[in-house]
């Protein structure tokens, strides 16, 4: 049985686990209607480049993640250290967002940058709008605190059996593991 | 007519128990016990069957009559959508309400959630938290979250789900996490 944190996760299976450097996008082809629900583990995921955005897409074929400008819906809120609250609010986008401020990358020269937390996929093999919920907390690129909690949506019926984790610009490092709850 | 199944802790341990809800008037968990410190509802695909609704949680300490008196619950919540928020708490009501933003019948209109039960069996208050997304009754793409609790230190031996109005449809799916 896998334990996450101490916590036994009954009726889970780790269905991925990867760390990875420097690449352009980690994705996972895996869901199928076996898996109620997927949750997505992101750890010290850290862009190259400074002041990015970390994002997700999904894919009906396993191998084309789509991209259009209407394919996505957003909305998320944040909490800075500073007390600001920011919200970030889409109706349609290219691809669903996962922070409001930058993201502090390697570049900034911080030395303890990172982003983590957690993405769910609600029964992303229904032939239903694929919606997840996410809740992150990470150091912007003015290095600074920010905890986000929001969630997003793929605009199409179509059932989704992958999607995709990259910065909006500029490769990523990191690890990203996957469950899979019945 | 309600749907209702029992979490048998004999069996079946590292498994879900789901209920298929098509129409039924609610939905309910009965067997919740000291076995497990923490109960975990997921909610697929959530329709009623009124629209601009709202989805209730209740809790039994018998398995068989509801709490349902004015001051039973508190509840505090969020929600942001593509273009609009909203905030509910409220110190005293006889539920507590699920979806901060109301759950429509109009084609791609579903919610999914996530609830929390925190150790139904202990002697304080019955504490929950709880997320929701999807498309709202507006036709807007929501998320919210949610704190609660059932204010009685009696054990809740089973919890039920209901709307504010009318029948509900939906995959519900309880996980207990052993003690």
């Amino acid at each position: 049985m896998p334990s996450i944190f101490g916590i036994n996760i009954a009726g889970s299976v780790v269905l991925d686990d990867r760390t990875v450097s420097n690449v352009a996008a980690i994705e996972f082809t895996k869901f199928t209607s076996f898996y109620s629900k997927y949750i997505w583990l992101l750890q010290d995921i850290i862009p190259a480049t400074d002041f990015r955005n970390a994002a997700i897409r999904t894919t009906a074929d396993g191998s084309s993640f789509d991209n259009g400008a209407s394919d996505y819906s957003d909305c998320q809120r944040s909490v800075r250290d500073d007390n600001s609250v920011t919200l970030q609010q889409a109706a349609t986008r290219n691809f669903i967002r996962l922070n409001t401020n930058g993201i502090g990358g390697v570049s900034a020269g911080f030395g303890d940058e990172g982003y983590s937390g957690y993405i769910v996929f609600y029964k992303p093999n229904d032939a239903r709008y694929t919606n997840v919920f996410f809740e992150v907390i990470y150091r912007n690129s003015f290095n600074q605190s920010v905890f986000s909690i929001g969630s997003g949506t793929r605009l199409s019926t179509t059932s989704v059996v992958g999607a995709q984790f990259f910065i909006d610009s500029g490769n990523v490092s990191g690890r990203l593991t996957m469950l899979g709850f019945e | 007519m309600s749907s209702r199944i029992e979490f048998r802790t004999n069996s079946a341990l590292l498994h879900p128990i789901k209920i298929i809800a098509t129409n039924s008037a609610s939905v309910i968990f009965t067997g919740l016990n000291s076995s497990r410190f923490l109960y975990i509802v997921d909610i697929y695909n959530y329709i009623p069957e009124t629209d601009a609704t709202r989805l209730y949680l209740r809790t039994s300490t018998d398995g068989v009559s509801f709490d349902s008196g004015a001051s039973d619950y508190v509840y505090i919540s969020e929600g942001l959508g593509t273009s609009t928020s909203t905030t509910k708490r409220t110190a005293t009501a006889s539920f507590i309400e699920l979806n901060t933003f109301t759950a429509g019948t109009s084609s791609n209109e579903a919610f999914d959630f996530t609830i929390k039960l925190f150790d139904p069996s202990d002697a304080n208050l019955k504490n929950i938290l709880g997320i929701t997304t999807g498309r709202s009754s507006s036709a807007e793409h929501i998320a919210s979250w949610l704190g609660g609790a059932r204010k009685a230190t009696s054990a809740v031996t089973a919890i039920q789900f209901l709307s504010s109005s009318g029948n509900i449809n939906g995959e519900f799916v309880l996980r207990g996490y052993l003690s």
